[in-house]
């Protein structure tokens, strides 16, 4: 496609230019393009054509040789005798051709920077809940790289590999359709129709990308039947050419993931889509992640922000993630012993990003004084899923208070979650972030994901979880005078006792 | 007539000059080897290296060796290049005007070095 194009480009320069070097220049072009694979090389060599016109076309006319033809033409006698120069300057044609071209060109680029910037931009990779990658632990969103997370994400992802070079070389097999681009850019306005060169890779890339999430979710999805139907109807659409003309961005993203959870009810399922380039999953932290972690761990005091007693003898813990219990487990004891004789006890967690389940079980245990099954998304209920009272505690009997933000996410909301459920606690402040994490994220290249359930989970409540919808709470007032409230509340109650 | 000018020698003549100087290239070799010699900072397009071309084996600086077929890059016949004698000169000449540049910058402490 592109070396159409740059065949009639090429039609700018002078014509002995075209003669002499014409083919060769091709040929330049078609070397290239065999050695230039992916998205990014094949930017950068139309990148790399443009300025080379814009150079060297005006150059080539100003060097011409106008050298004289047609001198052979029968003179008369009489009259005056007609030559033509050669070397002759561009036909309107192929000055509005390159003027169109020119606007295409410009206006496909100001899309790219707009839709997909991170082709142009490599932009630092910075974490996002939406796409914290699910692995053994809630994924704490500001530890450093989660040991032992995306074990299995790493081990059963088909399509990590694969970079966006693919489309690019499937762009080829578009090329039956070789003129589409020539016939939008006649008939569309170019301001509106930006991208005309661009179309048919967006549209075979688009297509990849579904299809392999289609093929991730056959292999990966713990109700096989359903995986099987999931794959072949979401291949069908494709075949039909359903996404053909859905931006391959967010949109993407979104339209499938609402297609999945239509079609399943599984609110767990979810396609992802980034910007810039989803990180790639560790098949095992290494020693060097796991004390990174247990640094930054020590460095925020297992980001328990503060442990105090407020007035009226309330005990309060703010906690900022549910850190690792091997790494953080002591840190975690001490902090709920101190709160020991407490009247009432206050948990913050409106910056809580999450962390592992574990660590919650590890909180849980204060709050009951006999073993409670505490309901995990992500795994089936085992041994581990029953709290074990703590020798000594006290905190079993007292009033608890949550407080929430919409920040609150992932294992915060599990803990928020099974302490509204069984009753134990008053949720305060605003609806949670709604997410579960419960699905394992397979990387299908630098943007596109697809977070796939792997196992099944009977919720012992009986109804959905908190995905997408996050936990309501209790008493509903904004985040930042949660506390206010629940230290009144708190206040009340045990002042009534 | 305007005739294609040499002097001062464009950067982009004197990094194919250069590129010729140990083996006979075509122009996809060129643009590969002044790719490498710059550290990939210059990828020469094919109308300025094409035009640089023409103009040096206009002035004689390079001369055309024939077709040949690179095995490396498939079947197609591909034109070769030479320096000249003249060309070897000129870039060595150009050379030696950049190295007495360079020494003025780092005597007026522009650039860095040992020798100030």
């Amino acid at each position: 496609m592109l070396e159409r194009m740059y065949l009639r480009l090429l039609r700018l320069y002078p014509a002995a230019f075209q003669k002499a070097f014409g083919e060769e220049a091709l040929q330049l072009v078609r070397d290239r393009l065999r050695d230039e694979r992916g998205l990014a090389a094949r930017l950068r060599l139309c990148f790399d054509l443009m300025t080379d016109l814009a150079v060297s076309v005006p150059r080539e006319f100003r060097y011409a040789q106008p050298s004289l033809a047609g001198g052979q033409a029968p003179r008369l006698q009489t009259g005056p005798a007609f030559a033509v120069l050669e070397g002759k300057p561009p036909t309107p044609t192929s000055l509005a051709l390159a003027g169109l071209f020119a606007v295409a060109f410009f206006a496909g680029v100001g899309y790219l920077i707009g839709h997909g910037g991170g082709h142009l931009v490599l932009r630092s990779l910075s974490m996002h809940p939406e796409r914290q990658l699910s692995g053994p632990g809630f994924a704490p969103e500001s530890a450093p790289q989660q040991p032992g997370a995306g074990v299995e994400a790493a081990s059963s992802s088909l399509g990590s590999e694969r970079s966006v070079a693919k489309p690019a070389s499937q762009a080829a097999d578009a090329k039956a359709a070789g003129d589409a681009w020539q016939r939008d850019a006649k008939t569309a306005t170019p301001a509106a129709k930006g991208q005309p060169a661009l179309v048919e890779m967006d549209t075979a890339y688009t297509r990849w990308v579904v299809a392999e999430i289609a093929a991730n979710l056959k292999y990966h999805y713990f109700d096989r039947a359903t995986a099987g139907q999931l794959a072949d109807g979401i291949q069908s659409r494709v075949a039909k050419g359903a996404y053909d003309r859905v931006p391959n961005d967010q949109t993407l993203a979104q339209l499938l993931t609402r297609q999945l959870r239509a079609s399943t009810g599984d609110m767990h399922l979810e396609v992802f889509y980034d910007a810039g380039v989803l990180p790639h999953t560790v098949a095992e932290a290494g020693d060097e992640q796991l004390q990174q972690y247990r640094r930054a761990m020590a460095e925020s005091h297992c980001t328990i922000q503060r442990v105090e007693r407020l007035p009226n003898n309330i005990g309060y813990i703010k906690l900022n993630s549910f850190p690792d219990p091997d790494v953080c487990g002591a840190e975690l004891a001490k902090a709920m012993s101190s709160l020991n004789h407490s009247s009432a006890v206050i948990f913050d967690l409106r910056d809580n990003i999450g962390g592992f389940p574990a660590s919650v079980m590890l909180l849980s245990n204060y709050l009951f004084d006999r073993p409670q099954l505490i309901f995990n998304p992500r795994e089936a209920a085992n041994a581990q899923s029953w709290t074990k009272p703590v020798a000594g505690n006290t905190l079993a009997e007292k009033p608890v208070y949550v407080l929430t933000s919409d920040r609150t996410i992932s294992a915060a909301e599990q803990f928020t979650y099974n302490l509204k459920m069984l009753h134990r606690a008053t949720i305060i402040g605003e609806t949670t972030a709604g997410r579960v994490h419960a699905g394992v994220f397979h990387r299908i290249d630098d943007h596109f994901g697809v977070a796939i359930p792997e196992v099944k989970t009977k919720n012992p409540y009986g109804q959905p979880d908190w995905e997408s919808t996050g936990i309501e709470p209790d008493v509903q007032v904004s985040s930042a005078d949660a506390l206010r409230v629940a230290a009144r509340l708190a206040t009340q109650r045990v002042e009534s006792r | 007539m305007p005739k294609r000018k040499l002097d001062p020698l464009p950067a982009a003549a004197f990094q194919i000059l250069l590129s010729l100087a140990d083996e006979d290239r075509h122009g996809y070799g060129i643009m590969r080897q002044v790719e490498e010699q710059t550290g990939g900072r210059v990828r020469l397009g094919p109308g300025t290296l094409y035009g640089s071309i023409q103009s040096l084996a206009e002035a004689q600086l390079i001369e055309e060796v024939g077709e040949g077929v690179d095995a490396k890059l498939g079947q197609e016949r591909r034109r070769y290049y030479r320096l000249t004698v003249a060309g070897r000169k000129l870039a060595r000449n150009e050379a030696e005007r950049l190295a007495e540049m360079v020494r003025i910058a780092r005597a007026r402490k522009i650039l860095g070095g040992e020798h100030a």
